[in-house]
Order: structure tokens, then C-alpha cells, then sequence
């Protein structure tokens, strides 16, 4: 379990981007990180992961604080920035040169997640497209087996098909021990993979809930006039109608849109957290 | 102390370095190689005889060269976000990352620079014996005669110079050889102006060890005239003060700057901007 209390972290000390910051992220999960440009989602990843040095309060995984920064420690957080470094070396020699430091690391998993990305494994890495370089890490990423991974903006670069297998992988990687954490701005990409759902802005979390939870309190519906201002808590004009998220009254299953989600959160965030923390009509 | 260091782990970082950099290294070697050939080969020139001597006594002085620009550029990785990141990220201590890259620079540099001489060498040597008399090249190439440099003096130099710009490579983020170059530089002079003023006092008296430099202040003798005896004095301390001065620059500055590296690198870890 990873438990961030009470963090205060700015890049300035006078201006604060995190004041305070209460967060708990449980093994078993993977964890949707959304937010604007800015929000501070890099940020809280580089927090996680022992890269930045709070001004107050701590980051632990388990007993231990992620700053820390010890041997047993970073073996078991795998930190995959959007931009990741590839040496300009073979994969045989990219595996002899790292495995070693991940022991829990599969080397079947990995070429069978290479496979599955449809990335060829002979010449050198650097020789890659950008897209294929991410395939690669994150095939690398997935297959060390660490009980951490942190992921930002993983499927920047993917095509189509790698999206859908990316999605498959990641669902297929994920036990009792492990936990994700996935930042991004490619909502639609992350849809049926990523719960719960944490929406970050201006330094602050704004929203932290289930997939469940979120179907069971919000409704989406298509309509074609526009809706009554206490009709909905949120809409948006979509092509040939409004897309309205409202309260779920009837407690019907639906099929939630996450970037329409994280808009009516960022936009009514006060209606949306009164709905979710006491559950009234708003 | 195993969690600081552990052999098995330390051997690891020690081979991801190798593998990253080798070919970095043969190109070194084989560059380093090339202009110990060419410096055989210019310095073998009879029309000119004063760049032959340093030609053949030059060979250090490029070692030098390549070695302030290899070690302040030692944790480049620091510079770049995404290597930044995979250097931090290893499962492995600062300690051990910096020792890795300590004997890179001082062990496997002088291994490195021994190659090169000792390539160049087999390569005169293997013309030699393909063109035994006689040709233009007999002529320039002659073997170099290394045993003759004074090892000592490279050696301390080199330790010297590897301290500065290798702390230079930890401190300074970006342009980390031009800055250290001009941060020496700066501090070179300020040290420079510093004994030039003790060289215009004339008004010491009975200073002839460098733990009477602390007193100082206290032996001004405000009458004293510039005789012979003063002159004599001033001489001998500065002798003193520059043998104090040697001994800093030689024994304590690598030392001091060694462990300042390490402690800015383990700052560098958890600092703001990865």
C-alpha cells in the first residue's frame, strides 16, 4: 500500500503545488491519475517514486519511505516517464544489462508481451520508432514484476492495435500485490482498465472513486434538446445532441465516459463532491 | 554498510556502465591512439626540433586534456530528464554509482591511456618490422620511450585535476567543463592575488613555519625595515607558503572535493527539476 500524508511539495518553496496532500493507494488496483496540463500528475508520480524530496510530510510504500530511495525499495517501484530512456544497445544486451537489477523480473512474459505489441527484437533498440521504443518499455516496465508501477502518459505514441493490447497487458499483469498507477490524458484509452479514478487540479485531489461507485451515483444519457439547468449536473454539446451526466436516480447499470466524468468534476466539482461524500441530491 | 554497498550489486552497476559506454571507450582508445601516432610522428620531424621534444613529452598533457573532458562529463546523465531518471531509478546506492563511476575515470582512464600508448607502440613496432631500412617513415616513426616521464608527478597531477572537474561534473548542471574550467580559474587567481599581496608585506618577522602564518597579525613589526634579513625571511616563507600550498592543492583538495561529490550527488538524488 502507498500512503501519502500530509505532502506539501512546489518547485518553489513560496508557491506550493501539493499543500498537504492526503492520498492512499491500495495493492490489486490500477489507479487512473487524471488532470490538466499543470495539475501536477508528473509531480505526484516523481513524489511516489522517491525522485523529489517532499517539503513536508512523507510518501511510505508499506514500512518503509519512498525517499528513502533504498536498494529494496527501488527494486520494487518501476517508474516509466513519458519520455524514457533507451540505450543504444541490442534487447539481449538491453536483458543482460538490467534484468539483473529487478529479480522478480519474467523474461517469457516479456518477449511474449514484445510479441503481442508486434515489436521485432534484433537490431538495436535506438533503431525503433518512438512508438515501438514505448511498446518496448513498456513491455519492459510490466515484465519486471515490480509490486509498483508507476506509468505516465503510457500510450502517447501507441497505435490503435497497441492500445487495445497495451490494455489487455495491463489487465493481464495485475494481482493481489501489485499497483498501478497510470497518468494520462488519453481518457478513451484507458476506458475498462483503469479504477479507481483520481482527478488532480491545482495541486489537489479533487476526486478519488470507483468505477462502481461512479456508475452507481452518475448516469450518462444522450438527448437531443438541451437539458434544464437542475436537470443535469453536468452537459456538453455533442454531435447530434447533449451528452448530460446526471444523478443516477434508478440505480440502472451505465456505461460511464470518463472524459465527460472528468469535465463535470473539474467544472461542478463542488456538486459533484457533495453528491459523492453524502450521497444527497444535488 | 551492505545496504550502502553490496558486491553483487556493485559488480552490475559496474557492467550496465561497461555496456553503455564501451563504445565510447574504443573510440577513445582508438582516438587517443591516433594522436599518440601523430605526436610520434610530428615530433620526429627534423626541421622541427623543439616540437619534437614536445611531441614525445606531450603525450601526458592530451591524456590530460581527454581526461578533464571524460570525468566533467562523467554524469552527463544528470542533464538529461530521461536518463536522469533511469540513473536515479536503479536499483542500486549512490555510493555504488559513484564509486562505479570513480574507477571508470581514474582506474579504467589510465587503463585506457596505457592502451593507447601501448597500441600505438605495437603498431610502430609492427611497421618497423613490415619496412626494417630505409623509407621516409623508418625515418618519423621511432617508439616512444615513456619510462622516461616522471609517473609521480602525471600521477598527482592527474589526481588533481580529476578531483576538480569531476566535482565540477557532479556541481554544475549543463556546460559542466567550461563552468568548473572557469570556476578553477577564478579560484586559481583569487588564490594567486592572494600570495601576491603576502609577497609585497615585508614587515614579517620570525614567520618561518606555516602555523606562524596563523599568527600573523600578531608578529607585525611596525619598524621593521626591508633589509637583506627580512628579504631572506619573505623568501623563506614563501617557500613555505607554497609548499603548504602544494600540499593542499596535491593531498587535501582531491580528497575534500571527492567527498564533496558524493554528498552534492546524493543531494542531486531527491533535488527539484528531474
Amino acid at each position: 500500500m502507498i500512503k501519502i500524508s500530509d505532502m506539501s511539495f512546489g518547485y518553489r518553496k513560496k508557491n506550493l503545488l501539493f499543500n498537504n496532500l492526503n492520498l492512499s493507494l491500495s495493492a490489486g488496483n490500477i489507479y487512473g491519475l487524471l488532470g490538466k496540463n499543470g495539475a501536477g500528475k508528473t509531480t505526484l508520480l516523481k513524489l511516489i517514486s522517491g525522485l523529489l524530496y517532499p517539503h513536508n510530510g512523507s510518501c511510505s510504500l508499506g514500512e518503509e519511505k519512498t525517499i528513502a530511495r533504498n536498494t529494496d525499495l527501488l527494486k520494487e517501484i518501476f517508474f516509466l516517464p513519458e519520455n524514457s530512456f533507451l540505450p543504444a544497445v541490442k534487447t539481449h544486451e538491453y536483458l543482460e544489462i538490467y534484468t539483473p537489477f529487478y529479480p522478480k523480473f519474467n523474461k517469457e512474459k516479456f518477449f511474449q508481451y514484445l510479441k503481442d505489441l508486434e515489436i521485432e527484437t534484433n537490431g538495436k533498440i535506438t533503431n525503433l520508432s518512438y512508438g515501438q521504443k514505448k511498446k518496448f518499455s513498456v513491455a519492459f516496465a510490466l515484465a519486471a514484476e515490480t509490486k509498483v508501477i508507476l506509468l505516465d502518459e503510457p500510450t502517447n505514441g501507441l497505435d490503435i492495435p497497441a492500445k487495445s493490447v497495451f490494455r489487455k497487458l495491463v489487465a493481464s499483469s495485475i494481482n493481489e500485490e501489485k499497483i498501478f498507477v497510470i497518468s494520462t490524458h488519453q481518457v478513451r484509452d484507458m476506458k475498462h482498465l483503469i479504477d479507481p479514478i483520481i482527478i488532480l487540479d491545482n495541486g489537489e485531489v479533487i476526486f478519488n472513486q470507483q468505477i462502481a461507485e461512479i456508475e452507481r451515483k452518475l448516469s450518462l444519457r444522450l438527448q437531443r434538446e438541451e437539458p434544464e439547468e437542475n436537470e443535469a449536473l453536468y452537459y456538453e454539446n455533442t454531435l447530434g445532441g447533449y451528452a448530460i451526466l446526471s444523478e443516477n436516480h434508478d440505480g440502472e447499470d451505465n456505461d460511464i465516459d470518463i472524459e465527460l466524468l472528468f469535465n463535470a468534476v473539474v467544472a461542478k466539482n463542488e456538486k459533484v463532491k457533495t453528491l459523492f461524500n453524502t450521497g444527497v441530491t444535488v | 554498510m551492505k545496504r550502502q554497498f553490496e558486491i553483487k550489486r556493485f559488480l552490475r552497476t559496474f557492467w550496465r556502465e561497461l555496456a553503455l559506454n564501451k563504445i565510447n571507450i574504443l573510440i577513445m582508445i582508438a582516438s587517443l591512439t591516433f594522436i599518440s601516432l601523430l605526436m610520434n610522428l610530428i615530433s620526429q620531424r627534423p626541421s622541427l626540433p623543439k616540437l619534437g621534444r614536445y611531441g614525445i613529452d606531450g603525450f601526458p598533457i592530451v591524456a590530460l586534456i581527454y581526461c578533464v573532458i571524460i570525468v566533467s562529463s562523467s554524469f552527463s546523465e544528470l542533464n538529461f530528464s530521461d536518463r536522469k531518471i533511469d540513473f536515479l531509478m536503479l536499483p542500486s546506492t549512490t555510493f555504488e554509482k559513484y564509486i562505479v563511476k570513480f574507477i571508470y575515470t581514474t582506474v579504467g582512464f589510465i587503463l585506457l591511456s596505457i592502451s593507447s600508448v601501448g597500441l600505438s607502440a605495437i603498431i610502430i613496432e609492427i611497421y618497423h618490422y613490415l619496412f626494417p631500412s630505409g623509407t621516409l617513415f623508418r625515418k618519423l616513426l621511432h617508439s616512444y620511450y615513456y619510462y622516461n616521464y616522471n609517473t609521480d608527478r602525471i600521477f598527482q597531477n592527474y589526481i588533481m585535476f580529476h578531483s576538480i572537474f569531476f566535482f565540477g561534473g557532479i556541481y554544475f548542471r549543463k556546460l559542466e567543463l567550461g563552468k568548473t574550467f572557469l570556476a578553477a580559474i577564478g579560484i586559481m587567481a583569487a588564490l594567486g592575488i592572494y600570495l601576491s599581496v603576502l609577497n609585497v608585506l615585508p614587515f614579517f618577522e620570525n614567520v618561518s613555519t606555516p602555523f606562524d602564518m596563523m599568527n600573523v597579525s600578531m608578529q607585525i613589526n611596525e619598524n621593521a625595515d626591508l633589509s637583506l634579513k627580512s628579504w631572506s625571511k619573505i623568501i623563506e616563507l614563501n617557500r613555505t607558503v607554497k609548499d603548504v600550498v602544494i600540499l593542499c592543492i596535491y593531498n587535501i583538495l582531491p580528497i575534500f572535493l571527492w567527498t564533496l561529490g558524493f554528498i552534492r550527488l546524493q543531494e542531486n538524488e531527491v533535488s527539484d527539476g528531474v
